[in-house]
């Protein structure tokens, strides 16, 4: 028996392997280029770092907006999560699911469907020119900190309204019915009862929000541009435009420790989380009055504008002129623009994209399995692990592109010229999805399930092929969508890693909307488009199986 | 034959098992019974070979079962939970076990049609595992574990998730499917009274040890020590040096007996009202309690002058409390304990 464990140990040794390739190594190569990049000891990058208004300005502004972004979102989430946790009524879980979609969705989509929405040329500054007939675009919100913050609430209103619904949803309300009895009004249960009750899952959420947009690079970079550089973009900036790779290194480095107190943080408050839920019955209740009508549809109608009106304007754009079906923007996605910064033709791309993402999410399924199974068994090891394999979700993307970059361009691991670079980054993005969607549904099964079937004379490996993988197959297919789609949006390291003729969807996107010229911003919708169909596929598919309740996410 | 020489166990610190010896004889059903956390349940694990990590021996028929894993040894068990897989149906689940053995798919057939006849499943076999109820569930349980004809069947508290009333049911006919298959089986209970109904032995077990094996009758009549005796749910449990009727009860049915010796006097001795045999000792009490169970009253008795509350049944309707009795204690009801 010993022998035959030892054969696993050798599989087990493909994530760690993995990991510390593709992983640790492009980190370690990024504290080596910072802290000595002529080969010997040199804080200059630091001081500099540390000295100059600039970057701390950089640093700064990257703490303002995401704490600005937080709290906006926690504002508009907190009203809504209380009307969803309190009323029942038609189409709740579905639009709770639907709210979710811009988990799935690519920062380059999104931040092209604001710009349809309410940019320079949107439909919004359309509408307004006609009907009070302008000859100016009244709405001049790109390129300002005000559309960066409207994209994070759009991105993180989900999460914070799940994460609240639940929470207040299985406190039930018997201590508000108690403070009622013994007269408190409305005004006295939210500042007594309520607020104070929900004070952990706002914590919660506002970690995770802070943490997603303290790391947010698409959205500021395409909507922000250089005024508005939060550290990633500054990584970004430094490491390709100018080409000062040890400044690039030490701004992933405060990255990179920010980014580990940050999860920390949110670990501690989460685990504060799960212990304090109590099992309080339903709470949610039919509308009876007017007023609650009147909320519940107002809650309604918010979330759908929110959600559908950038969607339909970037798709509006891309397929309408003059109130007409035009089909000419994805036509010309077929031609390759000349003077463009691109050297293939965008619909080319579709086809690296979808290669890129099949190998992804093969990768990224087999490395996430047997990392699965590796955290879900018992003992030191496991608890170990779990931290461990979960670090790339907690690295940024653009620390990851830089780190490939500067590690894997020399031998003895030159991976610089070859596109297995593409899907190699997506897979240490993607597979801590796939862990944490198939993990749950491995956790769930007993352990005397597992026993009864070795018992029965299954040994190691019909356990895994008649119970193990059969109980867990709706988590490994909602871990397969996961990774394919955030392998089809994946932006931040693909900028970085992605060549001439291996450009992926979004890095099309982004080299068209730089592009000058109406043509190329016209291809860039049509591009979005498609990849925003993919997206929603994909999240299709998610929340068909998420029915069964399946995954953490 | 089933041979566990000095198995000894620990979890980390705590041990779990000191030096056990027990013996389980073909077409035998030996109860393992005991309260939580007494060893029995980590004593069946290292026989279904779950457990690795054990000294001692455990041997079958002679042969060491130290190096063979769990699903090379072709024993059934049988879980509280009942583990059954929630993702096959009644006949897949009872399949499972033959398909391990790769028995040929028309022998699987017959032999799970035949198993579900015996548990009383017929017509069961296509159901899915969540639309049985627990009674049910715990047959396909057992007739999983019965289907591939183990040499050892081990249960492990295998009534302790339903409710009373199916649980003196099942308990028979368990027996009586057990008998039936031919098997020598370890069942694992707290239950006493499940124990008397299902064993042919019982092992009574605590702090990691055997305390008692012996037939169900004699472990009911002459439990061993105070913890079996509690354990089995008597009281009436003194010693003889606590007053004047321990006292006397000692001088006339156990003279040898020294102060500090605990001893038992055994409901079955104890009668009301009645003078009884001219052996017996007899006093006067008052009824102190009186709880009605159905076929029996619980009657406990205060006997003020000797500072004594005994403790017995009474099967004549619910006897009125302050009523004053005549109780008398025949000398076969006082058992020694050690």
């Amino acid at each position: 028996m010993r022998l035959r464990e030892s054969y696993w140990y050798v599989v087990y040794l493909l994530p760690l392997t993995f990991l510390a390739l593709f992983y640790f190594y492009p980190l370690l190569a990024i504290l080596d280029i910072s802290l000595r990049p002529d080969g010997w000891l040199d804080l200059s990058a630091f001081l500099r770092l540390l000295s100059t208004d600039y970057y701390v300005g950089a640093f700064l502004f990257t703490l303002y907006q995401a704490a600005l972004s937080t709290a906006l979102t926690l504002f508009l989430a907190l009203p809504c999560a209380y009307v969803f946790s309190r009323f029942r009524f038609a189409g709740k879980s579905l639009l709770l699911s639907l709210a979710t979609l811009p988990f799935v969705l690519p920062t380059v989509v999104v931040a092209l469907a604001f710009m349809s929405l309410i940019g320079r040329r949107g439909l919004l500054n359309d509408l307004l020119m006609t009907l009070f007939s302008l000859d100016y675009s009244p709405v001049q919100l790109e390129r300002t900190l005000a559309i960066i913050i409207i994209v994070h609430v759009f991105y993180n209103f989900a999460i914070a309204l799940r994460i609240m619904t639940s929470y207040w949803s299985a406190q039930g309300i018997a201590a508000e019915e108690a403070a009622r009895v013994l007269g408190a009004d409305e005004w006295s249960l939210w500042r007594d009862i309520r607020l104070p009750l929900i004070q952990p899952a706002l914590l919660s959420a506002g970690a995770l929000v802070f943490m997603f947009t303290f790391t947010s690079f698409g959205v500021v970079l395409i909507l922000g541009g250089i005024r508005f550089a939060t550290l990633e973009v500054q990584i970004y900036y430094q490491a390709i435009s100018l080409f000062n790779l040890p400044m690039a290194a030490a701004l992933s480095l405060l990255q990179i420790v920010a980014m580990f107190a940050l999860m920390t943080a949110y670990t501690h408050l989460q685990r504060g989380l799960q212990s304090a839920i109590g099992s309080g019955k339903a709470v949610a209740r039919p509308v009876n009055s007017l007023r609650e009508r009147s909320l519940v549809w107002g809650v309604v109608i918010f979330i759908f504008v929110l959600l559908f009106a950038p969607l339909l304007a970037l798709v509006a754009r891309s397929a309408l002129s003059n109130g007409a079906l035009d089909i000419s923007n994805y036509l010309a996605l077929a031609e390759s623009s000349r003077g463009s910064l691109l050297f293939i033709a965008p619909i080319e791309s579709v086809a690296n994209s979808l290669r890129f993402a099949l190998i992804s999410t093969g990768m990224a399924l087999i490395i996430g399995l047997i990392a699965s199974f590796m955290i879900a068994g018992r003992g030191r090891l496991a608890r170990f692990l779990d931290p461990l394999l979960m670090l790339p979700l907690a690295t940024s993307a653009v620390t990851l592109g830089f780190g490939f970059i500067v590690a894997l361009d020399e031998p003895p691991l030159n991976l610089r010229a070859s596109w297995l670079i593409i899907p190699i980054s997506h897979t240490l993005v993607a597979f801590p999805f796939v862990v944490r969607s198939v993990l749950p549904s491995l956790r769930a099964i007993p352990p005397s399930v597992r026993e009864a079937a070795q018992v029965l004379g299954a040994r190691p490996f019909d356990l895994l092929r008649t119970i193990d993988l059969p109980l867990v197959s709706r988590g490994i297919a909602v871990g397969t969508t996961f990774a394919f789609t955030v392998s089809m949006g994946e932006f931040g390291a693909s900028l970085f890693v992605a060549q001439r003729e291996s450009v992926t969807i979004p890095v099309v996107i982004y080299r068209l909307i730089g592009d000058p010229g109406l043509a190329s911003y016209r291809q860039a919708l049509a591009m979005s488009v498609i990849l925003l169909l993919v997206c929603a596929l994909g999240f299709t598919m998610i929340e068909r199986l998420r029915v069964a309740g399946v995954g953490e996410f | 034959m089933l041979q566990l020489k000095d198995l000894s166990h620990a979890y980390d610190e705590a041990i779990s098992l000191r030096k056990v010896n027990l013996t389980v004889a073909k077409d035998e059903i030996l109860c393992l019974l005991g309260p939580s956390g007494c060893g029995k349940t980590t004593l069946l694990r290292i026989v279904a070979g779950l457990i690795s990590d054990y000294a001692g021996d455990v041997l079958l028929d002679g042969r060491d079962l130290r190096r063979l894993a769990a699903h090379e040894r072709g024993f059934g068990l049988m879980f509280q939970d009942f583990a059954l897989f929630p993702h096959m149906s009644v006949s897949d689940n009872i399949a499972y076990g033959l398909r391990r053995q790769r028995m040929a798919p028309t022998d699987i057939g017959a032999r799970v049609e035949l198993m579900l006849d015996q548990v009383g499943l017929r017509g069961y076999g296509e159901r899915d595992i969540g639309t049985l109820s627990g009674g049910e569930q715990q047959r396909v349980a057992l007739a999983r574990s019965l289907a591939p004809e183990p040499s050892l069947l081990m249960l492990d508290e295998p009534l302790g998730s339903l409710d009373a009333l199916l649980r003196d049911k099942l308990a028979l006919e368990l027996r009586e499917i057990i008998n039936r298959a031919g098997l020598r089986a370890l069942y694992v209970t707290h239950d006493h009274r499940e124990a008397y109904a299902i064993a042919d032995r019982i092992a009574v077990m605590d702090k990691g040890t055997i305390r008692q094996l012996d037939r169900p009758i004699n472990l009911y009549r002459h439990p061993i020590d105070e913890n079996v005796a509690r354990f089995l749910g008597f009281s009436n449990i003194f010693q003889f040096g606590d007053n004047r009727f321990t006292r006397e009860l000692r001088q006339k049915f156990l003279p040898d007996a020294a102060d500090s010796d605990a001893f038992l006097i055994h409901p079955d001795g104890i009668a009301l009202d009645d003078e009884g045999e001219p052996t017996a000792i007899a006093r006067r009490g008052r009824i102190a309690s009186s709880v009605f169970r159905g076929e029996y009253s619980e009657v406990s008795i205060r006997m003020p002058q000797e500072g004594l509350t005994l403790r017995c049944k009474s099967r004549e309707g619910l006897p009125t409390v302050g009523r004053s009795v005549t109780v008398s204690v025949k000398g076969e009801a006082i058992r020694r304990l050690h």
